[in-house]
């Protein structure tokens, strides 16, 4: 009698596309994941939500005083205004560094004793990090009423920056998430790329008080044209087009070669843990 | 002709080791600029395994730590992936490697449950749908809402395991998850069990409990060092004690038993072993034979006056204490000891013992306290031998023949 196979299990890659049909069918894991993690990250604590964005607040508060008090910056916006559009891309983008890149490693047990497609764990950080990312967005419209900035019908663009600024952060992310379990040294070396990117990146000065000749590090810097963009729709900054396509198209070779490489090592991750 | 519910063709995985791990950064970068070879071995963790189940049987999977066992659930529950061969399931599979697997100490009980049942695949209605069963089951309803953390070990796996209970499928990989937990639950456990191999399902147990394994399935599978060693019943478990035991009960000079090193038995000032052993006993090829009693005898010097008594525990080869047996049973032995040398001899009657190994414990127990304590003093093996009337092994620590009748009623 000839009898219905349920499911084979052999050696071998998957292809990326039946991996992410994989993926689409547990979708609900990457809820099931964030939610999680938003209960247990602010489980029994009095502020609850809140902190996350008291980080984000803090930077604010230091910037606004240094540059508009210690040695003052002369732009056309109120200064809050001005870092606080640089803040919450460059914090979405870190804790999605930071979030997803260590995910890996932070959820060993469950890995090692449950089968599901691994990618689900990065990917529920970027929720996480979305909902903490709307809460900054709700402060800087309240930020922007308070200090009379007008608001532009570009923030109808508001989501497909935000979904540039995902897939910045989780190119990223994916990588790292996939090479720590194989080498431990990343987990280490996440904090300094994130605390000294911030040097690099235009969060809390204009990219015109850069010297002409280091400009061209925005065309390789697609986390500086996130800010870039939002801080066009926000407050009417001009973008140069071809520095975010040029950076837009290298994070997206990025995010998709991290894909593959993520579903190539799959396999290997209960392996190395 | 059978059908077959889970087909494991030659599947083999091997491992990495690192001579030392920290380094495997370094050793890509500087790999990528000679030519010397990486230094990290291969270790064969499963070779060449090959296992059929047909449906509605349970087979265990014995074998010592590291022998691959877990390694195999592994790849059958898809978490890693065989360098080689094919798995084929011919039904809905579930994996249990863990109680609790998935569960968040700080999040509620019902939060866990959610959270669990999905990762085991369930949908939010089929969870909502089986919610109330797993709470009853797991009768921590009035804590439901309290974060785990705060359970008790017992409230923590009942609920953990009534989750498991609930899952439905046809095939079921379960990883040692039946040692956990006090008595009550490790029958609840086993209950369970029982009850899917009576509505037919398929399931495959890995497990070091051989008493468990040999009671639950009908087929045992031996592995060591990532190979099959064996399968079937009888010879997979008689196998098993030939390479999963201590050093204390393997035996040479063709004896099968063995003494315990007079050096390493305490002298205390209330008593010295002199001598010690087994008498009367008849060998068989494989073993002492259970169809004739045999003495346990020590000689023992007591030094001064004390009240006190005499006992041995015979124990099966985990440790388990079949029986215990003192002189304070036997009314014309008195508990009052003169100074003085003592033979002191245990008679172990025929027809008790099972075909198995067992350790044999010595006891001086004073007034009030235990004045000598000799774990393992003497190991011996037991073997039916050519009488042997029931070809396999029959489950149990013991084998007493009991006077039995068939009669017939009507």
């Amino acid at each position: 009698m000839e009898q219905r196979i349920y499911k084979t299990i052999r050696g071998g890659n998957s292809s990326l596309l039946t991996y992410l049909r994989e993926v689409w069918k547990v979708r609900h894991l990457i809820y099931t994941f964030a939610k999680r993690d938003l209960k247990v990250q602010y489980a029994q604590t009095y502020l609850g939500l809140l902190w996350s964005v008291i980080q984000p607040l803090t930077g604010l508060i230091i910037f606004s005083f240094f540059f508009q008090r210690v040695m003052p910056l002369h732009l056309d916006v109120p200064y809050s205004v001005f870092a606080f559009t640089g803040i919450i891309g460059w914090f979405y983008f870190t804790s999605l560094i930071g979030q997803a890149g260590t995910v890996l490693m932070n959820n060993q047990q469950l890995i090692k004793k449950i089968q599901f497609p691994r990618l689900v764990l990065p990917l529920s950080k970027a929720l996480t990090g979305l909902i903490e990312f709307s809460i900054s967005i709700v402060l800087l419209v309240i930020l922007m009423l308070i200090m009379g900035c007008p608001f532009s019908w570009r923030i109808v663009f508001l989501p497909l920056v935000v979904l540039a600024n995902v897939i910045t952060g989780l190119s990223g992310g994916i990588w790292l998430s996939a090479l720590t379990v194989r080498f431990r040294d990343l987990h280490h070396i996440i904090p300094y790329l994130v605390g000294f990117g911030i040097w690099l990146t235009p969060v809390f000065y204009p990219t015109t008080i850069v010297p002409q000749q280091f400009n061209f590090i925005y065309y390789f810097h697609p986390v500086a044209n996130v800010i870039a963009l939002y801080r066009w729709i926000f407050i009417g900054t001009a973008v140069n087009e071809m520095q975010v396509l040029v950076s837009f198209a290298l994070a997206f070779i990025l995010f998709v070669s991290g894909l593959v490489f993520f579903v190539r090592n799959e396999k290997f991750i209960a392996d190395h843990l | 002709m059978s059908e077959l519910a889970l087909e494991i063709k030659n599947v083999s995985k091997s491992f990495q080791i690192h001579e030392n791990r920290a380094d495997s950064l370094k050793e890509n970068i500087a790999g990528l600029f000679s030519s010397k070879k990486n230094s990290a071995k291969l270790f064969l963790a499963l070779d060449n395994i090959s296992i059929e189940v047909n449906r509605g049987e349970a087979v265990g999977i014995i074998g010592r730590n590291g022998a691959g066992k877990s390694t195999l659930l592994r790849i059958l529950s898809g978490i890693m992936q065989p360098d080689s061969g094919e798995i084929n399931f011919y039904g809905k599979p579930v994996s249990i490697l863990d109680v609790g697997a998935g569960f968040h100490p700080e999040l509620s009980g019902r939060e866990n449950i959610f959270l669990s049942a999905s990762l085991y695949n369930f949908t939010k209605e089929k969870i909502e749908e089986k919610y109330q069963e797993i709470v009853d089951f797991s009768g921590v309803e009035n804590f439901i809402e309290e974060p785990v953390k705060n359970y008790s070990a017992g409230m923590y796996l009942r609920l953990a395991f009534s989750i498991i209970t609930c899952l439905e499928a046809d095939i079921y990989l379960i990883d040692e998850v039946i040692n956990v937990g006090d008595a009550n639950f490790q029958m609840k456990c086993k209950t369970k069990i029982e009850d899917l191999i009576a509505q037919g399902k398929t399931l495959l147990i890995a497990s070091h409990n051989l008493t468990e394994i040999s009671s639950l399935c009908n087929r045992i599978v031996l592995m060591e060092n990532g190979k099959i060693l064996d399968t079937g019943t009888s010879d997979a478990i008689q196998k098993y004690y030939t390479i999963a035991i201590p050093e204390y009960f393997s035996f040479e000079g063709g004896r099968h038993f063995h003494l315990k090193n007079k050096e390493e038995i305490p002298s205390t000032e209330e008593i010295k072993m002199l001598n010690y052993g087994l008498a009367d006993y008849a060998e068989e090829a494989e073993g002492i034979s259970n169809k004739k009693a045999f003495r346990i005898f020590c000689e023992a010097e007591i030094p001064k006056a004390i009240n006190g008594s005499f006992s041995v525990q015979v124990c099966d080869i985990t440790g388990v204490i079949a029986f215990t047996s003192s002189t304070l049973q036997q009314k014309n032995i008195s508990t009052t000891i003169e100074p003085g040398k003592y033979r002191i001899e245990f008679i172990v009657p025929a027809d008790l013992l099972n075909e198995k190994m067992y350790a044999v414990n010595f006891r001086f127990v004073g007034e009030k306290k235990v004045l000598l304590k000799i774990d393992k003093l003497i190991t011996l093996k037991i073997s039916e031998g050519k009488e042997n009337l029931i070809p396999v092994v029959m489950p149990g620590i013991l084998k007493p023949v009991l006077e039995s009748v068939l009669q017939k009623i009507q």
